[in-house]
């Protein structure tokens, strides 16, 4: 007994400093080699001209990536409805291939083609979406409050989703400021995509950035739909610049945007949503770009001031 | 047996050829009587003057009664007529009749003897136990409530009883009409065996009819080294093969490739839906309480259904019908005691069993001092059970048992602040309360009747209900401006279920264990209901969202025979139907079961199962971390009901009745799965939780092996296991196959248990499994729009964790006080301190441009010191 009583008391000490050794530490993972592809990302409104950023990938370990993730070297060639309008050129002062000629037009479907020196050429091609103009806004002041009690108004619009397809939207609330901020809105209507774990619509775990208000017409396909968001009463009244003179209004900017555009945000935002938990899968970022990554896609806006 | 008395007989009728002229038979006789039971109406007539009969009452119904015509004037003629439709025949020699048993009897009778097999110092009824006829070859087991049934010829016969942890019991019987009775066992305290036995007792492996069917008794249990001390049912089935821990420490279990919620867990009967404690660290279940564990993973019989991948069945004891007696624990994390003794001495008991946690007085004052006066912490997890049974008469047994268990964590604090700020009247006081809580509730009735020997009866009513709620309450006050402001934020979701369910047992002959019966549950989902509320001057919200709640109802029939073909094969064969109807639509499922076992010699066996299952629940998990935030949802026409086959087949040798071994091979393929959509991960009030959910189908296969050593002062068991467990979705990965989370491609396990004396006993166990599949990104690039960078994902699961390890060590000494029987165990949770991941993240590594992964570990080496006490 005396033995184990001595191996008792010399164990003892060891098993404390273990358990209070450290619970973190470094590990290796041996990852594969990489093989890098071409990055073709192109946001573009109807009635602009085509701006697209041919960039590359690199290994997922690097911390700071190479010096230029851009390709300057690339062959962008851009069609429309199948036929090769243009051969987009390099501004070297914006680090994007634009078109001289060509603007977006509604209705109609673009694809590009990259092709660059050592790379495997990509393509991706897209359908630009038509408007889909407001039938009513509306702004009630006070309608609500937040988890906290601090008062919110609502901003409610209507429109008609276009029978017989699929339509996706964007939209976004800005504040009068001669500048765009990021702030909080929230709604309690499902259709509006919402990624954030909380159970209450107003609290602030629920928060839906202002310019990430996203829906698809899955719900309410062919008819009029009502939407309410709430937002904070705190730049949404119109101000004037006391030096410019310059008027400010808060206003709506709603996007009808292509299908690809839709999951791009979606995953986007559902990474956001997931990047601190460990034990969620993680989400691989949408793209339609063939043999690279990226995105290309065209999108038509309408704008109405909130008063 | 019968051959002697046979040769007697002979050697009797040999002499007879030198007897008198005149016979016994043909002697004028007059009984007094003319009525009365076989027996009087033979001595009657042996007590006459020259009338010499010899008989058994082995052969021979003595307590028969008969009625004579009057017409009787020999004693032929008397024997005859007393000894009317008896399987005999009489015959005279050497001056006496002798009264035999006739083979070709046209009234040879079966007999059945039927009973109980209790244990004999606490009368407890035990199950699976083992009685065997030996001059017969026939045998059968004890059922879930002890009772037995066993037909067998008119003979004499030796009966041989047996159950694992009891001394074996043989007994002499004349099987002359049918015999009801009780057989008590005697149990075996001085063997400590750490053996995972099957439900039917002595019976070695080979005679298992059910592939995948193994028990875990308590002392097994209680013998293993566990966390923080706390002897864990749930954790101790991991070290079974086939059966793998989920993530790190909890109490998860994965058995063959499936997912957590395709385990029914039973407690005595009744479905638990969350079997854990502290967010899974520990099992719900009480090991002092607990009498015997039974886990299926494969061949399961018709009896059994309502999910996918295995059945683990707890039972808790009952309580000792003769004496009063208890034990008890201080841990570091629980202190527990249970009670158990009679009501009324043999007929009924009770046992009362409770575990509760004082982390929260510990951490009490700690937090006080760190937050403040002004915050209280009110922290609970404990566990009740109570468990009554009544004998009523011969034929009648009731059983009642309950089970309360909750998780609570709440703090509640006090803050003052000023409302309008500068004016003296203006303090407000704000008290908020935050907490959730967990926990199950079930109750059961169980009636226990035996219609005739041959036939038992169960039926049984339960109630299970589980609840997990969060809230939050805040409430300010000004007193001298009469300014009250309230808001009231709770979600919760919850779980109940009524069913009644009733089960019969047939055993018309030994060679067939005939099994039918019935089952309803009601089942009531109310999966994420909100509340919110907040009021000041005026309400100015008050919400509650229950969009999702639901009433179902899900009806079982199942029909099951357990058939001796040959003295070599055996084969369980059944059919389970089961429907569900849910919001105006009714699913429907036939699965059939088959097992079968072929005996090659004393040592070796085959065993083969085909089996398919049906599951009418899932569960929205993330993570796989087993939280009480995971949502129980019904099926609905979007997401129809889960569906499994699987084909198992085994080899197993047994040596001497104390080394064991078996090979099983398996291969289940698993429809319907459920996976979160990419980029979803939490299901709301607001959300239809179907648009969140891709479904698709899986598949798993492998092999395991295992050894035990089952007898001696060293015990223990080593097994390996070699598996896959793969999904496929066609929106995830790009429709292409990926290793389930918890494919794990090895998995070795080991546990032994050392006794060198009788008052001390030391344990160990090791595991190893290969790491968890996990997705890691295989490269990036720049987002020139956004200014962010984003990882590429190419594959689900396609890298894979550290490979986990682990070794737990137990010493426990054991003293016979003069009331009380003491135990210390000193136990160590991860001996050598593997740094086992729990998780990874990335991390920066600014000096070499890299980043670099970083594994968090959650139990570092973690020794314990428990105190037990039995009286």
């Amino acid at each position: 007994m005396k033995n184990w009583k001595a191996i008792v008391q010399l164990l003892l000490p060891v098993f404390f400093a273990g358990t209070f050794s450290s619970c973190e530490q470094d590990t290796t993972l041996k990852l594969p080699a990489h093989t890098s592809r071409l990055v073709v990302h192109g946001y573009v409104e109807t009635g602009s001209v085509f701006k697209i950023a041919v960039g590359k990938t690199f290994a997922a370990d690097v911390l700071l990536p190479p010096v230029d993730t851009y390709v300057s070297t690339a062959i962008v060639a851009l069609y429309e409805n199948g036929l090769l309008k243009e051969t987009l050129s390099y501004d070297a002062a914006q680090k994007r291939y634009v078109s001289i000629s060509t603007h977006a037009i509604a209705g109609k479907t673009y694809r590009i083609t990259v092709a660059a020196p050592g790379y495997e050429t990509a393509e991706a091609t897209t359908a630009a979406p038509f408007p889909v103009n407001t039938l009513a806004v509306s702004y009630i002041k006070n309608a609500r409050t937040d988890q906290s009690g601090i008062l919110l108004n609502d901003i409610i619009f209507r429109f008609y989703d276009p029978m017989a397809e699929s339509n996706y939207y964007l939209a976004e609330i800005n504040r009068a400021a001669p500048y765009s901020s990021s702030f909080c809105v929230y709604t309690y209507d499902p259709a509006v995509e919402n990624f954030q774990p909380a159970l209450n619509p107003f609290e602030s775990g629920n928060c839906i950035v202002n310019n990430e208000i996203l829906f698809s017409d899955k719900s309410f396909n062919g008819i009029s739909k009502e939407i309410t968001i709430s937002s904070s009463q705190y730049g949404m009244t119109e101000i004037t610049d006391p030096f410019s003179g310059a008027l400010y209004r808060p206003f709506l900017k709603r996007y009808s945007i292509s299908e690809e555009l839709y999951r791009y945000i979606k995953t986007v935002i559902g990474i956001n949503g997931i990047n601190e938990d460990p034990f969620s899968q993680p989400v691989s970022t949408y793209t339609n770009v063939k043999k690279g990554y990226g995105l290309f896609t065209v999108f038509s806006t309408v704008t109405d001031t909130l008063r | 047996m019968r051959t002697g008395k046979q040769v007697i007989i002979f050697f009797l009728l040999c002499l007879s050829r030198y007897g008198y002229g005149q016979t016994i038979l043909s002697k004028q006789v007059r009984l007094p009587q003319q009525r009365g039971t076989v027996g009087e109406l033979l001595a009657a007539l042996s007590s006459i003057d020259g009338v010499s009969l010899s008989y058994s009452s082995g052969v021979i119904s003595m307590a028969k009664r008969v009625e004579l015509s009057g017409k009787e004037t020999v004693v032929e003629d008397y024997l005859k007529s007393v000894l009317k439709n008896q399987p005999v025949k009489y015959m005279e020699k050497d001056g006496k009749v002798f009264i035999v048993f006739d083979e070709r009897s046209p009234y040879k009778k079966k007999i059945t003897i039927s009973g109980y097999i209790v244990d004999k110092k606490s009368g407890e009824r035990l199950i699976g136990a083992s009685i065997y006829a030996v001059n017969k070859n026939q045998g059968t087991t004890s059922n879930s409530y002890g009772f037995f049934s066993l037909t067998l010829d008119r003979d004499s016969t030796r009966l041989v009883i047996s159950h694992a942890g009891y001394f074996m019991q043989a007994e002499d019987m004349l099987l002359a009409e049918d015999i009801v009775l009780e057989l008590k066992l005697e149990p075996n305290i001085i063997v400590n065996e750490i053996v995972v036995v099957n439900s039917e007792g002595r019976k070695n492996s080979q005679n298992r009819t059910l592939p995948g069917k193994i028990n875990m008794p308590a002392t097994m249990i209680k013998s293993l080294p566990a966390l923080l001390g706390e002897a864990d049912v749930l954790k101790s089935l991991q070290l079974l093969p086939g059966i793998q821990a989920g993530n790190e420490g909890t109490a998860g279990l994965n058995v063959r490739g499936g997912s957590a919620d395709q385990n029914l867990i039973l407690l005595d009967g009744v479905p638990v839906y969350n079997a854990t404690h502290a967010f899974g660290l520990f099992s719900i279940f009480n090991a002092d309480a607990v009498h015997n564990v039974e886990v299926m993973k494969s061949g399961f019989p018709a009896s059994y259904g309502g999910r996918l991948s295995s059945v683990i069945d707890v039972q808790f004891k009952e309580g000792d019908k003769n004496r009063f007696h208890g034990e008890g624990g201080v841990g570091l994390i629980f202190s527990k005691l249970t009670l158990e003794g009679p009501l009324k001495k043999g007929k009924s008991s009770f046992l009362i069993s409770a575990r509760r946690t004082y982390i929260d007085l510990i951490l009490r004052p700690i937090l006080k001092a760190s937050e403040g006066a002004n915050f209280d912490l009110r922290s609970v997890m404990s566990d009740i059970n109570l468990k009554t049974n009544f004998t009523i008469g011969k034929k009648d047994h009731l059983y009642f048992s309950f089970y309360t268990g909750v998780d609570k964590y709440s703090t509640q604090s006090e803050e003052t602040s000023f409302y309008f700020p500068g004016l003296a009247d203006s303090t407000l006081k704000t008290v908020t309360n935050y907490g959730f809580f967990w926990g199950n509730n079930t109750a059961m009735g169980r009636w226990n009747h035996v219609f005739s020997k041959k036939m038992f009866s169960n039926l049984t009513c339960n109630y299970t209900r589980f609840l997990f709620d969060v809230f939050t309450k805040s409430e300010s006050k000004n007193t001298s401006r009469n300014f009250t402001s309230t808001l009231r934020q709770k979600y919760f979701s919850s779980i109940r279920d009524i069913s009644i369910k009733y089960d019969i047992d047939y055993l018309p002959v030994p060679t067939h264990f005939i099994k039918f019966g019935s089952n309803v549950t009601l089942h009531h989902y109310r999966p994420g209901v909100s509340e919110y509320y907040q009021k000041d001057t005026i309400e100015r919200t008050n919400i509650k969202i229950d969009n999702n709640s639901l009433f179902t109802g899900e009806y079982d029939l199942y029909a099951e025979d357990d058939i001796r073909l040959s003295d070599r094969l055996k084969i369980n064969a059944g059919l389970r139907f089961s429907g569900f109807s849910v919001a105006n639509k009714f699913f429907t499922s036939v699965q059939p079961r088959l097992n079968w076992l072929y005996r090659l010699n004393n040592k070796w066996s085959l065993k083969g199962s085909a089996v398919k299952m049906n599951q009418y629940i899932h569960l929205l998990t993330n993570g796989n971390l087993g939280l009480p935030t995971d949502l129980w949802l019904p099926v609905t026409k979007r997401v129809p009901p889960q569906v499994s086959y699987q084909v198992a087949g085994a080899v197993s040798y047994s040596y001497d009745k104390s080394m064991e071994a078996s090979a099983e091979v398996y291969y289940k393929k698993l429809k319907n799965v459920i996976e979160y959509a990419e980029g979803t991960g939490f299901t709301n009030s607001f959300t239809n939780w179907e648009d969140l959910l891709q479904l698709g189908k899986g598949k798993a296969y492998g092999m395991e092996w295992m050894i035990q050593k089952k007898k001696g002062k060293l015990t223990g068991l080593l097994s390996y296991t070699l598996s896959w467990s793969k999904r496929q979705f066609d929106k995830i990965n790009a429709g292409k196959p990926f290793p389930y989370k918890f494919d794990r491609r090895h998995e070795i396990k080991t546990a032994i248990v050392w006794q060198p004396r009788h008052n001390l006993e030391i344990s160990a166990d090791w595991f190893f499994a290969s790491g968890n599949a996990i997705s890691l990104p295989k490269g990036q690039y720049y987002n020139p729009v956004t200014a962010t960078y984003i990882d590429i994902y190419e594959g689900r699961n396609d890298f894979r964790m550290p490979a986990y390890h682990r070794m737990d060590i137990a010493i426990k000494w054991m003293k016979q006080r003069k009331k009380f029987l003491r135990t210390w165990t000193l136990s160590v949770f991860n001996a050598y301190n593997q740094q086992n991941t729990f998780f990874l993240y990335k991390s920066n590594d600014y000096l070499n441009n890299r980043v670099k992964f970083r594994k968090v570990t959650l139990f570092p080496v973690l020794p314990s010191v428990t105190y037990q006490f039995k009286f």
